[in-house]
């Protein structure tokens, strides 16, 4: 375990080395913050019709949803870059045999890089958090609402990161990894386009896509479908990672 | 131990088992989450969640409801009314819908599948 957290936090200083963290957080601030004042300006020219309606559309309702769906998409941009490096950058600069013939496990590596970068999307998530949050000072929010969504972007980023390790291992470049997970990550995104088009749903296709699961816990509604839909995800990747560099060590 | 090309295959083998029956749990127990499942609904206003009065309505139905769209291809439309039959279908389980794109299937207007049987045909328009 001890090992485990020793790479993780390494992990997560290095990320800090070099400029390519603060870039992604300050860009991914910026645009998120843009975003968010655009949502609040509708909400103020949308208010005076909105009070007539009954049962109409909150301050939360809004404001989250979609402040947390384009966080989401743009996520899927960025963890392919956040995750290339993982498995690959070592690889090509000839540490991983170190690393490999270091006293600790292939769980604890795999475990380790995972966690560092998660450690990374917390921190996004902790920001984008805090812009909802700083509307306390003047309205009300609902704060279940407002929980879903975090829990929803939070499921989101984990499966993100776990296929991002993933490819990082299989790859032999990072940026062969980089484009892998993100062509993975756009096709799990709009399979559910394909679904909508048929008049017959495809209930495999609806279940394997991730906007429908990212959706449904936005809405508020927690199923214990969905949450272990990007557990087990995020499970499957980690441990076909683990796999992999169980090969590795084999073969090479 | 000494590697020889023999047993490196065996190994190979041998992970390679592992990794598809590693597969084949993590896809049955995906299978069991869809079959067991519980929701709780977080909103502060419960607005995902059908009142008492609809609750017992839906309750009182004994006949199975099938729920047929006419609408065009529009998966953003078509999602939106599949969330709002979701949230009765949770208390009803033998509720279906399926959606017909009138202008890929016009033999299958409304006006003519409803001639005939004891069905409600119920038309709800746009503004």
């Amino acid at each position: 375990m001890s090992m485990i957290l020793t790479i993780a936090s390494r992990e997560f200083r290095s990320l800090f080395l070099s400029p390519m963290a603060w870039t992604i957080l300050a860009i991914l601030q910026f645009i998120l913050a843009f975003l968010f004042l655009t949502q609040v300006e509708a909400f103020t020219t949308l208010q005076p019709k909105l009070a007539s309606i009954e049962g109409a559309p909150g301050l939360t309702d809004i404001i989250v949803p979609p402040l947390f769906g384009n966080a989401g998409i743009i996520l899927l941009l960025v963890t392919p870059l956040l995750t290339m490096r993982l498995i690959c950058e070592e690889r090509r600069n000839k540490t991983l045999s170190l690393l490999l013939s270091a006293p600790v496990s292939n769980i604890d590596i795999i475990l380790g890089k995972y966690l560092g970068i998660l450690g990374l999307m917390l921190l996004i998530i902790a920001l984008i958090t805090l812009m909802p949050l700083s509307l306390l000072f003047g309205a009300e929010l609902d704060l279940g609402k407002l929980f879903a969504n975090i829990l929803g972007l939070l499921l989101l980023v984990n499966a993100f990161a776990a296929i991002g390790l993933f490819m990082s291992c299989i790859a032999g470049h990072p940026t062969v990894a980089a484009m892998g997970t993100f062509g993975m990550l756009l096709l799990l995104w709009i399979l559910d386009w394909s679904v909508g088009m048929n008049d017959q749903r495809s209930e495999l296709f609806e279940y394997l896509s991730i906007l429908r699961h990212f959706q449904n816990i936005q809405s508020g509604l927690i199923s214990t479908v969905d949450v272990s839909y990007f557990l087990l995800f995020t499970a499957t990747f980690i441990a076909l990672s683990i796999r992999s560099l169980d090969n590795d060590r084999l073969q090479k | 131990m000494k590697i020889s090309p023999h047993k490196h295959q065996q190994i190979r083998l041998k992970n390679g088992l592992i990794t598809l029956i590693l597969l084949c749990l993590l896809g049955t127990l995906a299978w069991l989450s869809t079959r067991y499942s519980a929701e709780t609904d977080v909103t502060g206003n419960s607005s995902n969640s059908l009142s008492q009065a609809s609750q017992k309505l839906l309750g009182s139905l004994p006949d199975k409801i099938q729920l047929t769209a006419y609408i065009k291809k529009d998966p953003s439309l078509r999602s939106q009314i599949a969330q709002l039959v979701a949230r009765y279908k949770r208390h009803k389980a033998d509720l279906a819908l399926t959606f017909i794109d009138p202008d890929s299937q016009p033999e299958k207007n409304p006006r003519t599948e409803y001639r005939c049987g004891r069905r409600y045909y119920c038309r709800i328009s746009g503004p």
